[in-house]
């Protein structure tokens, strides 16, 4: 993946996420509800579906497992790259929302 | 295990098996985590969000294998691979026609390939492979042999098209199909998904004389039988 392509929503949200502590899926998908305020609830095929890609691009890895009630919980965690990545976005939407912003005023109108 | 359960593993038996064997377990862990109080079934949502997911699991496996073959095919195509290809093709053609194509202009591609894949393929890892001896499915060597390995993976997979692309269109057509399982092992180890175990390699080398078999028998069959000398007219030309 290249560094300037923008990442989509739920990777955003799924770095953001990490970006905190290493967490397992369901923790994610409830922190991604949590940080949007209960926007954007990722379901567990697109959040895999991010998680695989995340991985081989190097921006998560794996933290640590466990098994709690016999069932399997893989933590994840950001890696440099990705913290590099998020910061990288986090510039990028911060510019557009800036932008937008001053615009906004112009008109009047001030963002909720 | 629950019918939730049961139902959930359903529909993560939708995604490529590469995927499963990462995932399956944590997905089906965060999939109960999140299930409400009683809940037997998956929600439609969460169908519809397994099946998308899947599906765009598998179109990325087939996009990935399929642009790995294209663009890097030749330089991270094993030469063991190749040489298992052009053993497979080379029994593939004698499958499919019998032996004859080879006096035609498709004889001498093939020889150049079939000397070059038994001479940096077959023969220097039959003997020194650690892991399977006496099949040299391992070789991987002409990563380490930098332009020169990638020359002769080249040179050697040039020659295998120009082989199938010389043979007359039926026979090519034929052989083609009986290539596919190897072009497919190939496009899936490009792709990362499996290298070829020794049972796969065994199961392509076994196709064409398979191949063979059936083709002999379809000529028994065709073959005029000898006419019954008690009918009448039997024996008149």
């Amino acid at each position: 993946m290249k560094d300037d392509a923008p990442l989509r929503e739920p990777s955003y949200l799924i770095l953001t996420s990490l970006a905190a502590e290493p967490r397992h899926g369901y923790a994610v998908i409830e922190d991604v509800k949590q940080i949007s305020e209960g926007r954007v609830v990722i379901g567990v095929g697109t959040l895999y579906t991010a998680i695989d890609r995340l991985h081989s691009d190097g921006l998560i890895e794996v933290d640590r497992e466990e098994v709690v009630d016999s069932r399997l919980r893989r933590y994840y965690r950001l890696t440099n790259d990705g913290a590099r990545r998020l910061a990288a976005e986090t510039a990028r939407l911060t510019r557009h929302a800036a932008a937008a912003t001053s615009r906004l005023r112009v008109l009047g109108v001030e963002p909720a | 295990m629950t019918g939730l359960e049961r139902r959930y593993r359903r529909l993560l038996a939708l995604f490529p098996s590469r995927h499963r064997q990462a995932y399956e377990a944590e997905m089906l862990a965060a999939l109960l985590a999140g299930a409400r109080e009683g809940q037997t079934r998956p929600r439609a949502g969460e169908v519809v969000d397994l099946a998308r997911a899947a599906l765009t699991a598998h179109l990325g496996l087939i996009i990935s294998a399929t642009f790995s073959f294209l663009v890097f095919g030749v330089a991270h195509l094993p030469i063991a691979v190749v040489a298992a290809l052009l053993t497979v093709g080379c029994l593939a053609v004698w499958a499919a026609t019998d032996g004859p194509v080879f006096r035609g202009p498709a004889l001498w591609p093939a020889l150049g390939a079939g000397v070059i894949g038994a001479g940096t393929g077959w023969l220097p890892r039959a003997p020194f492979s650690g892991t399977v001896p006496w099949l040299p499915v391992g070789g991987q060597w002409q990563y380490e042999a930098g332009t020169l390995g990638v020359a002769v993976v080249a040179v050697t997979t040039v020659l295998l098209a120009a082989t199938v692309l010389m043979l007359p269109s039926p026979i090519r057509a034929r052989v083609a199909v009986l290539a596919l399982p190897v072009v497919g092992l190939a496009m899936l180890h490009n792709a990362g998904v499996s290298y070829p175990s020794t049972v796969v390699v065994l199961c392509l080398l076994v196709v064409p004389f398979v191949g063979i078999a059936l083709s002999r028998s379809r000529r028994w069959a065709r073959l005029p039988k000898e006419p019954d000398p008690s009918l009448p007219g039997a024996g008149k030309p």
